[in-house]
């Protein structure tokens, strides 16, 4: 396919070329092109809130991107200040204080180099995974498939959106058999000695697939952080949701697969989906460029929240076999 | 929508009864209107009494009925580019009169009723334009091939697409909106060369004529306009040729009488030499370029024309008119070397190809002097097809083959029923139908695999589809009194696609009155309905756009348009004419964000969004029809807005084409009997494009580790913001074309040396934009033009 693209391209610059075709460099006449304020942040009921704060730059500056470390972030509950978040590096700012579902939550931003800025989000409840069944599907080229199913009830009488993560959770150890940083020794089946350098837990998302030609209709965008999809098919209705994962990602000897659903507001729902399909398609000169939403009054980003209902599985290696444990 | 159905139930009642008021004695002028040195019937000419003020117009097949009281009658029969015949008799009985005017050789010395203004201020037709196929001709064109389409892109309220595109966007519709007729025939793709020209060889066409708003009820199937092009029917006196050699192309045109005065034929041909002339210029380039041994590669389309022409009787005659046309657009390349004493040679081919056939089969048949009737049977075929192919061979055996080949298109078959009625000298009917059969092949692939002793075939992508498609309309222009006059109708149509039924009834009104005989006022309101949709991709125009029908997701376009329109003949040689319209358009189709034609795996329905549309103007255009100088200047000044729930985040945003301003000067100066300019200047606001003002960072979940990120992490994914969709202009696109064209009389017949300049002043007019890097590492905004100045010659022959 990418072949097709390719030649079509050739022929049609071909046939710019053939047409005397000229390039020059134009002035960018950008009426509303100021630098705003970019305030991104999810919150949840179960942490502190972090937001970060950065600023655009114009379209054509080469500058490095820059942080705002100065600027006046306040937190809102219904309206309510509940106080100013501190910067503590890079970008971020955080307050002590964790959010409530079913409360409005306001960010407001101001710098005195540019215009303030705002947005405002509800923390939403949470709905609750029935249950998850898996099975694994053996490929040709050892392309071994977990698959999931994840049945789940859409709360009936109001509009839903979801995103679906999967968080591979594993014991992380890096081997040397020069640096000796680390007590442990890992003897290995050459009786060579080895040296553990680094050991911890790691928690990295997996990557979820929909199930090629069945597609599930009602997935509406799919990433690396996961499935986004709204109810709009299965209002109020008990929905199994079928998807997969390859094993290629699972490291040491357990691994603990954490499914989660997140209920989302739809200015996030919005967000992810636009966000994806503009990374699909940027630079593409066959498809529209695609507008990243936002939900920042005078700003650009996206403050948001999310409530996670959370399931796992234990996967445990055997003998280079990968097999369902227990929760 | 029931209110509008009593309305014209009241009006056609009204209208019956009114059939049963007695009237003086009264007879009837009928009979054809034709060219007196081919015989060929001319379409649309004005038949006028100035004593009684009425009039009517010849019917597309030249036929008239013209009813008068018993009296002096003073007949003046007008048509553009003939010089006006007038006549007076006394009528006391029916009377045949077949006319044959003289074509105008020397206007500026011709003394001429104007029949365009006349026509202008008292027809109840507004938004209409006739565009003399002698003009198309003459003014200045892109390589100097004389282009119909964009001919008609001069005129108000019809607007081209990008830099160079033959593609018509109307009163703020799509391309797709466009019912392009060829002898009745719909033509689905009518762009060569990526709608640089247009697929109608004008030496081909004896007229074209446009209809932008209060579509008269025998016009259905698309929201935004009417394009009626009738092909010449050829000579029935005498042989008659004429041919051209150009920078791009040839055509010929040879046409006669198979038996003089009954049975004539005209067939045309043009190809284009761009491939020829660049095959040996591709090859060395690649040879320096250290390329495959064997690469061409190139481009070329070309199209015929035909029809034979046969008149059974004085009251049938029959016609079959052919055309096809077909680009090719193509690379293949030969690479041989030898291994272990074998020569193996492996060879690669693209190909792109397109192109239309269409048919119709047409019979004319006079029941009498006030009932005329004509039957089309029509065939109509688009096809798109581009593939690739791998082949290698080991010596003279093929060991492995690699095809992929894409393709769609669509097929109609079909006929239509047309009658002209002149029951009574008040009103002139129109009633028919029409039947049409598509299948449209919305994008099949197939794959070809052959390794070793492994073949593979395979197709997947959409099936044909197949849609049964009708109407039937019936219209009454209506001489109310002698200051009002009106043509009212109604257009019933239906489709059908497996269970799923689609009707629309669309009420037509267009009225006229008359302040004086040099000024009117005229209003209309069409209802429209559109079956099949374009989907289209929106950056660039090729021929991967595919036709669809409706379905159960997809529902008919369907559109209303006021018009308002002020003609004022206020010079012998001058008119006038003000339109103002509001249009609304619903169930438009986009594409999704992000989706394009290449995405195969999807169906093509869930590609889809749905929205609405709207668009408001107003046009002026100031016309100079006779003298030495002649021409005219052009104004529209247009918004044209699209809707889409999921589209722009639901917001407004403009049409690609919305173009707030849009000028055309056109001018035509005849010095002598042997040379003649041209001059064309147009300037339009520039297309709305959807570019990126700045740059941020996406949304970066904190973690333990993001605070120690520093912002190189970030660069590859920042977000370009857009401010909204085709928020951005383009610089504005103006142009002066020039052209001079020196005739002369030789033994066999008359020559023509054309030259022209297109782009005159050169002007670098954007084709697209887009953001790169300048010599100093600076990111900037570059603008990439297609047509500098373009000089062009061409040698044009008659006999």
């Amino acid at each position: 396919m990418k072949n097709i693209k390719v030649y079509l391209v050739i022929v049609i610059t071909s046939l710019m070329i053939f047409s005397i075709a000229c390039e020059k460099v134009i002035n960018l006449d950008i009426e509303d092109a100021k630098i705003k304020i970019v305030l991104n942040g999810i919150i949840s009921s179960d942490s502190a809130v972090i937001v970060h704060i950065s600023k655009s730059r114009h379209i054509l500056d080469n500058a490095q991107i820059s942080f705002l470390s100065d600027a006046q972030v306040k937190l809102y509950e219904n309206e309510t200040e509940i106080g100013s978040m501190t910067h503590i590096g890079n970008g971020f700012y955080k307050i002590h204080y964790t959010p409530k579902k079913g409360f409005d939550y306001k960010v407001a931003v101001s710098h005195s180099n540019y215009d303030d800025a705002y947005a405002i989000t509800r923390v939403l409840n949470s709905v609750q995974i029935i249950s998850i069944d898996t099975f694994t599907t053996y490929g040709q080229y050892q392309d071994n498939n977990l698959n999931f199913n994840l049945k789940f009830t859409d709360p009936i009488d109001e509009k839903n959106y979801y995103m679906l993560t999967l968080i591979n959770h594993y014991y992380e150890m890096q081997y040397s058999d020069t640096v000796k940083n680390i007590d442990t020794l890992y003897v290995g089946p050459d009786t060579t000695i080895v040296y553990i350098t680094y050991g911890g837990y790691v928690r990295t998302p997996r990557r979820i697939f929909v199930l090629p030609n069945t597609e599930d209709v009602i997935i509406e965008s799919q990433s690396e952080k996961g499935l986004v999809f709204s109810d709009e098919l299965i209002s109020g209705k008990t929905y199994t949701l079928r998807f997969y994962s390859s094993y290629y990602n699972f490291w040491g000897d357990t691994n603990r697969v954490y499914v989660q659903l997140k209920s989302i507001p739809k200015e996030l729902y919005l967000y992810y989906k636009s966000l994806q399909q503009y990374y699909n398609n940027h630079g593409d000169p066959f498809s529209e460029p695609v507008m990243v939403y936002t939900n920042v009054v005078n700003g650009l980003g996206i403050f948001s929240s999310q409530s996670i209902y959370s399931d796992s599985l234990v996967f445990i290696n055997t003998n280079n076999h990968w097999y369902y444990n227990n929760k | 929508m029931e209110k509008s159905k009593f309305l014209i139930i009241f009006l056609l009642l009204f209208f019956f009864l009114s059939l049963e008021k007695s009237y003086a004695q009264r007879y009837t002028i009928s009979g054809f209107v034709q060219d007196k040195r081919s015989g060929e019937k001319l379409f649309w000419a004005n038949i006028y009494d100035t004593r009684t003020k009425l009039g009517t117009t010849s019917n597309e097949y030249g036929f008239f009925s013209l009813t008068l009281p018993s009296d002096t009658v003073e007949l003046t029969i007008s048509f553009v580019g003939y010089a006006t015949f007038q006549t007076k008799f006394f009528l006391n009985s029916n009377l045949k009169l077949n006319i044959e005017l003289d074509p105008v050789i020397q206007i500026a010395e011709v003394t001429v009723t104007d029949r365009r203004s006349e026509e202008l201020v008292k027809s109840t037709q507004m938004s209409l334009i006739e565009m003399p196929v002698q003009q198309i001709k003459t003014l200045p064109v892109l390589l100097g091939e004389a282009d119909v389409l964009k001919t008609l892109q001069l005129m108000p309220g019809i607007q081209s697409g990008s830099e160079g595109s033959s593609g018509l966007y109307v009163r703020g519709g799509g391309p797709d909106q466009n019912l392009i007729l060829l002898d009745g025939v719909p033509v689905y793709n009518a762009s060569h060369l990526f709608g640089f020209f247009s697929v109608f060889n004008p030496d081909a066409i004896s007229s074209v004529r446009l209809i932008k708003g209060g579509f008269p009820a025998r016009y259905g199937g698309r929201l935004s306009s009417v394009i009626d092009i009738r092909m010449k029917e050829g000579n029935l006196r005498k042989f008659a040729g004429e041919g051209s050699i150009g920078n791009v192309s040839s055509k010929f045109t040879f046409e006669g009488p198979i038996i003089k005065d009954k049975t004539s034929f005209i067939v045309s041909g043009r190809r284009t030499y761009i491939d020829i002339l660049a095959a040996p210029i591709i090859s060395a380039i690649n040879r320096a370029a250290g390329g495959s041994d064997n690469l061409r590669a190139g481009y070329f389309f070309w199209d015929a024309n035909a029809k034979i022409n046969h008149k059974i009787s004085e009251k049938d005659r029959v016609f079959l008119s052919f055309y096809a046309g077909r680009d090719k657009a193509y690379t293949n390349s030969k690479n041989k070397y030898v291994y272990n004493d074998t020569t193996n040679t492996s060879i690669n081919r693209f190909k792109l190809t397109w192109g239309n056939v269409t048919s119709a089969l047409r019979w004319n048949h006079v029941y009498n002097d006030k009932l005329f009737s004509n039957l089309t049977l029509i065939y109509s075929n688009y096809l798109f097809d581009t593939g690739m192919e791998f082949l290698e061979y080991r010596g003279n055996k093929l060991t492995s083959n690699y095809a992929f080949n894409y393709f769609s298109g669509i097929e109609n078959t079909g006929g239509i029923i047309d009658f002209d009625f002149r029951p009574v000298p008040k009103h002139s009917l129109k009633f028919g139908g029409n039947y049409l059969y598509h299948t449209f092949k919305p994008g099949v692939s197939a794959f070809k695999i052959t390794d070793g002793s492994t073949s593979l075939t395979q197709e997947f992508g959409n099936k044909n589809i197949y849609a049964n498609e009708f109407y039937s309309y019936i219209e009454d222009s209506w001489d109310i009194s002698a200051l009002i006059k009106a043509n009212l109708g109604v257009h019933y149509s239906g489709f059908i696609l497996k269970n799923k039924y689609y009707d629309s009834f669309q009420p037509r009104i267009s009225t006229r009155f008359l302040i004086t005989d040099k000024i009117s006022i005229k209003a209309a309101y069409s209802q429209m309905q559109q079956y099949i949709h374009l989907l289209t991709n929106s950056t660039i125009g090729l021929p991967t756009d595919l036709w669809l029908p409706s379905t159960d997701s997809i529902r008919p376009e369907n559109s209303h348009q006021v018009a308002l329109g002020f003609n004022y003949d206020f010079h012998k040689d001058w008119d006038l004419s003000i339109e103002g319209y509001y249009k609304t358009m619903d169930n438009l189709i986009e594409y999704k964000e992000g989706a394009s034609f290449f995405q195969l795996s999807q169906n093509w329905e869930s590609k889809l969004e749905i929205g609405e549309g709207y668009s408001y103007g107003a046009e002026v255009l100031i016309r100079k029809n006779y003298g030495q100088l002649t021409g005219w200047i052009g104004y529209t000044l247009s918004w044209s807005w699209r809707k889409f729930e999921n589209l722009n985040f639901g917001e407004p945003f403009p049409y690609k084409y919305d173009r707030r301003h849009d000028v055309a000067v056109v001018l035509m100066y005849k010095l002598n009997e042997n040379i003649d300019f041209g001059l064309t200047w147009v300037y339009g606001t520039g297309n709305a494009v959807t570019l990126g003002i700045a740059r941020y960072l996406p949304l970066v979940e904190y973690d333990e580790f993001v605070q120690y990120y520093d912002s190189f992490y970030y660069y590859g994914q920042e977000i370009e913001y857009y401010k909204g969709r085709n928020s951005y202009r383009m610089p504005p696109y103006h142009r002066l074309d020039l052209s001079a064209n020196f005739n002369k009389k030789i033994k066999w017949g008359e020559r023509t040396w054309s030259v022209g300049l297109y782009n005159a002043y050169s002007r670098q007019n954007p084709f697209y934009l887009y953001f790169g890097w300048d010599n100093m590492g600076n990111r900037v905004l570059k603008q990439v033009s297609l047509f500098p100045i373009i000089p062009s010659v061409r040698y044009s022959f008659k006999f």
